[in-house]
Order: structure tokens, then sequence, then C-alpha cells
């Protein structure tokens, strides 16, 4: 069983999810929150060693779900956050990953693809849709930093042309004559990359005020 | 007494001697002469005889120079410091242009037999002989550079150094090469300036539409943003409850079916907002976003169909081109109207999505392998047709269905600049 967290400030979509995670039997709901505000003093209380996986809503009364997520992520890099956005919500859903969101997930999806979509994360896959990925590649050409784990390899780079296309993980895994599994792994290690150049932006932004 | 031959008419010149040219007496006595067989001459005077052979004696040999002595301009005197005798250049300004000189021979001897002859170099083509007149006139000068030559001829007929004076008349102003420069960088000035205006103008123009399309663009970004935050979020939580509802055992069949039809509607509902809003959204506004949004949803909507091949050909990379909200919009309606219609009404097992971009057309032509219909029958039928070519005409595409047993295949067009 999975220890999961649900963070969503809207009660019938709580309740919702609540009783999609309850009902499936991978998953064991552990603690929900309304407010980032909750989830910060819960964790502050050393509670929830166990949760795996972090399901959080972006935007909130008070602080935001990215604002969470930078707060959280140093301090719990084990879990996995699985961000819930209203549609494609491109730009907030980029901050998030910035941030520390290994995924996304609409929360329109039908109920069993949202279960399927927590179990890839389980597994580590991370979604990517092809905004997202012509987002991620913008972003990677702004700055050459000099640290090679701020910057995608070769195989990494086509990964992302292609997803920008609007191609699937399948396809792609076709078109490189690789596994899908391994394109999975290249999306979770571009997030790493994506989340490593975020921290050094912020102390550079930092050093220099 | 001889005869110079100078000009084309001879003149006859008498030479003078008196005692002051060593005659013994300037008194002759009359009938007292004779031509000897040598051609000597023979006079006798009162304190002697003289005699000469005439081709011996030499005419007198020089003559000085004249000297001008009165100066005119537009009749009144030259005003100069200088006196006219020794002025050697005069300026003049273009209405200075009627010129009156008076000149004479400074030899004394003779002085009545002395000739004069002039010429304004420049202007005459010959020499002037003007004989005893000793003043030249000239009218209505143009300007230009002159050298008034004057000369003057003793009583042997000898010609005298020409005195010279140079003459300059200014041109007009108008007529000066700095005036010539001046209208010509005027004309340039003026060119470019009025050029520098147009293009401000044109820039102007430009900065205004430029405006007018970021508050488009804001305005897009606002509505987008709104139906996002505001409409969005309801929507999915209707939906989001229905859903909720349908997974209650204990409601009953007939409420269950209702409840799962707003779940549906809902659904839709939310599927078609998020089009509008990538259409909406100006940061799509490009060939390659519309492409790779075709390519996503139209995968998200055959993957339902296992049985169905579906395979989607678009150029690996395309040039960067600007589309319209309106015309991507249009675009993706139409390409998923022909899925649709290839999916639901033509028992297709194949269907083939193609971009093709060549002379500034993009083409896209979405091709299956189901049963064509009556092209005549759907042209009247199916509002799905008449819609599709309504919005390929809204933003200038065209359309073309080609049926034949076995394939039916929609091609639609956009010529872009």
């Amino acid at each position: 069983m999975t220890s999961i967290a649900i963070l969503e400030d809207d009660e019938k979509i709580r309740n919702y999810l609540s009783a999609l995670i309850a009902g499936s039997e991978e998953f064991n709901l552990k603690a929900t929150f309304s407010s980032a505000e909750e989830a910060i003093e819960f964790f502050e209380k050393d509670l929830g060693h166990d949760i795996e996986i972090f399901l959080t809503d972006i935007q909130l009364p008070g602080k935001s779900g990215i604002e969470l997520l930078g707060w959280l992520k140093p301090l719990r890099p084990d879990i996995q956050f699985m961000v819930l956005s209203v549609y494609d919500d491109a730009e907030r859903v980029f901050k998030a990953l910035k941030a520390g969101a290994s995924g996304y997930i609409l929360k329109n999806t039908p109920a069993n693809k949202l279960v399927e979509s927590l179990h890839d994360l389980k597994k580590g896959g991370s979604p990517m849709s092809g905004q997202i990925a012509r987002m991620v590649v913008q972003a990677f050409q702004q700055d050459i930093y000099m640290d090679p784990q701020a910057n995608l390899s070769i195989r990494e780079k086509e990964v992302l042309e292609w997803l920008a296309k609007g191609y699937r993980y399948q396809e792609i895994a076709d078109k490189l004559f690789i596994s899908i599994e391994t394109v999975r792994t290249h999306i979770r290690n571009i997030y790493e990359k994506l989340q490593v150049r975020n921290r050094t932006e912020a102390i550079r932004k930092a050093g220099l005020s | 007494m001889h005869f110079e031959n100078k000009n084309i008419f001879p003149t006859l010149v008498f030479n003078n001697y008196t005692s002051k040219d060593g005659l013994p007496d300037d008194e002759f006595n009359s009938g007292a002469f004779h031509k000897g067989k040598s051609g000597t001459f023979y006079f006798g005077t009162i304190k002697g005889l003289v005699w000469f052979k005439p081709d011996k004696i030499q005419p007198d040999s020089s003559i000085a120079k004249p000297i001008i002595t009165e100066l005119l301009v537009n009749d009144q005197r030259w005003d100069s410091s200088t006196a006219p005798a020794y002025l050697q250049t005069l300026r003049l300004s273009p209405s200075q242009n009627n010129l009156f000189v008076q000149f004479r021979s400074i030899e004394m001897l003779n002085a009545p037999l002395v000739q004069y002859a002039y010429k304004l170099e420049g202007w005459d083509e010959n020499w002037i002989y003007s004989k005893i007149i000793n003043q030249a006139r000239y009218n209505n000068l143009l300007p230009g550079s002159y050298t008034l030559k004057i000369k003057a001829a003793n009583g042997s007929g000898i010609w005298s150094e020409p005195t010279t004076i140079h003459i300059y008349i200014k041109p007009p102003f108008r007529k000066t090469w700095w005036f010539y420069t001046l209208v010509g960088v005027s004309i340039l000035a003026l060119v470019f300036f009025v050029n520098k205006w147009l293009l401000q103008q044109k820039l102007k123009d430009q900065l205004r539409e430029l405006e007018k399309q970021k508050a488009i663009e804001k305005e897009r970004n606002r509505i987008s943003k709104d139906m996002h935050d505001e409409m969005g979020s309801d929507l999915t939580r209707i939906s989001l409850m229905s859903e909720l509802i349908l997974t209650q055992q204990k409601a009953e069949e007939e409420i269950k079916k209702d409840v799962g039809n707003i779940s549906s509607t809902a659904r839709k509902l939310v599927e078609t907002m998020s089009e509008i809003v990538w259409a909406l959204n100006p940061k799509n506004d490009t060939l390659e976003n519309l492409l790779a949004y075709v390519r996503e949803q139209t995968l998200n909507y055959f993957e339902p169909f296992g049985n169905i091949r579906y395979k989607i050909c678009f150029p690996d990379s395309v040039p960067d081109i600007k589309l319209t909200n309106e015309q991507r919009r249009n675009l993706y309606l139409v390409i998923k109207e022909a899925m649709n219609n290839a999916l639901k009404h033509s028992a297709a097992t194949e269907i083939h999505l193609q971009m093709n971009f060549t002379n500034n057309k993009i083409c896209f032509s979405i091709t299956d392998n189901g049963c064509s219909f009556d092209v005549q029958k759907i042209k009247i039928a199916s509002n799905g047709l008449i819609n599709m070519k309504k919005r390929m005409e809204e933003i200038g595409a065209s359309f073309a269905l080609h049926t034949k047993p076995g394939q039916t295949q929609i091609d639609i067009c956009l010529l872009v600049s």
C-alpha cells in the first residue's frame, strides 16, 4: 500500500478524490488538507513519515501549491509530488514542476485514469504533455550552466523535441529505438534538471539582490 | 611717308622729322630738292643740305602703352582707391555690366597722330581699331571673366604693348556653383525629410497596429484566464461531483443515468473550453503549435478506438509561421470534424492525417478507407460538411471532398504569407 496525502481546497473535490483513493486497493489515504498552511503545520510536527505521494492543487487560498512545494520538496525529497490542475494550465503547471513536482494531472481526468496516473508516478513515470515540453525546451534554451546536472543530454533533448511536437511516449520509444520505460526515465531526469536549474537560479537571484 | 600693309586697307603714314631728329634746320628752301639716280633724296635747308635714302630711314620704333584715364561702371565713375591707370583687376557684380573706358597714349610727340585699338577678350573676337577715338563702351556684359586690352600706335604705325585690365563679372547668385550646390542639397534634404516623415508616419501606423494587436492579445489573455479560472473550475466540479454520485451504489439507476449525462456533458464542455482557451492564448499562435496540438488531441481522441489504425504524417520541422487564433481554431475544428466523420459514419479501419507545406500553403488531408457516401446527398444533409466548408471560408481556406469507392479524402488548404 502506498501512502498518499491530498491538498485540495474545494471540499467536494477533496471528498471525491478521497473516495476515489479510498476505493482503490493500492493506495492508503493518510492525510487531507484544505490549505497549504494546514499541510505545513502537519509536516512541521514531523508527521507523515510514510507518505510517498502528495497530490496537490495549485490554486489555493493563502499560500499556493507552488509555494508549498518549494518548502516541502527540500524537506521531504522522498515524496513524489503530483499537481492537480483544472486543465491545460501550462504556465502554472510548469512553475510547479520547477518547484519540485514530478507530475501533474488534470482534474477532469476520468476516475480510472487518475488512479492509473498515480500508479505511473509511483513506478517512476512522469507525465509530460507537448505544451509542457515546449516550455521546458524554452527554459533550457535560456541559459547554459557549467553544471552538467543543469544541462540536458542529447537523448533528453531528442525526447523533449518529440514530446513538443505532440508525440506519445510509445511513439518516441519506437522512433529512438528505446523502451517506453527509458523514455519515462529521461523525462524524470529532465524534471530533476529543471529543478536543479530552478534552485541555481534562485540562489543566483538571491546572491544578486 | 610710306604705306603700311599690316591691315587689309593700306594706311598712308606720314613720318615727320624735325631739327629734333637731327636736321640742320626746320626751314627748307623752296624748290631745293632732287632725287638722285640711286634713290637718294636731296633737300636744301636754310642752314645746309640734307640727303637721305628713304629706305634707310627707320620709323620711330617705340611707343609707350596707353593708360586708362577714365573708368565708368554703369555711367558712374569707378570708386576705387587705385587710380584707373593702375587698376589691374576689376571685380564687378552681375548688375555692374555697363563699362565705359577712356584711355590715352602718353606719347607727346605727334600726339594727334596716335591711333588706338582695343579688344575685350572673352567678348570681342577681333581688335577694334578705333583710330583716334580713345574710348570704348561695353553694354550688358554677361557674367564672366574678361581681359580688356588697349594698345596705341604712333605716327609711324608702330603699336605699343597692350595695356591690360582683367574684368571679372560675378555670376548672379542663382548661377554660382554654390547656389547649385545649395539647391541640390536643399532638394536632397527635402527628399530626405519627406522620406523620414513618411517613414515616421508608417512607423506610427505600425506602432498603432502593434498596440492594437497587443491590446487584442491582452484581451485574449484575459478572456482565456477568466474562462479558465472561473468557468473551468466550476465545470470541473460539476463533472467530478456527478461522477461521485455515479460511484455511490445506493443511488437509483434512473438518477444514475441522468447524472451520467450531466457528467459526460460537463466533461465535453470542459474539453470544448480547453480548446477555446488553447485557441485564445496568443502563445499558441504558430503552425508548429497547431500541429503539436492536433497530434496530441487526435491521439487522445483515437485512443479508445483500438481497432482503428490511425496514422499522422506531419513534417518533422515546419517554418516559423504565425497563425491567428481564428485560423488555428477553425483548422483544428475542421480536422477534428473530418476525423469524427471518418470514425463515426464511414466504418473505416484506417485513417490518415497528413500535412504538407509547399508554396506558402498549409495543406491538411484526411483520408480514410471507409465506405464513401453519396456526395449529393451529403451536401444537403450533412451539417458537418456545411460547417466545415463555412469554417474554411471564414479564414479564406479551401475545402475539397474527394470520394471514390473505398476512400474518402478531405483536403483543406490555407495560403499564408
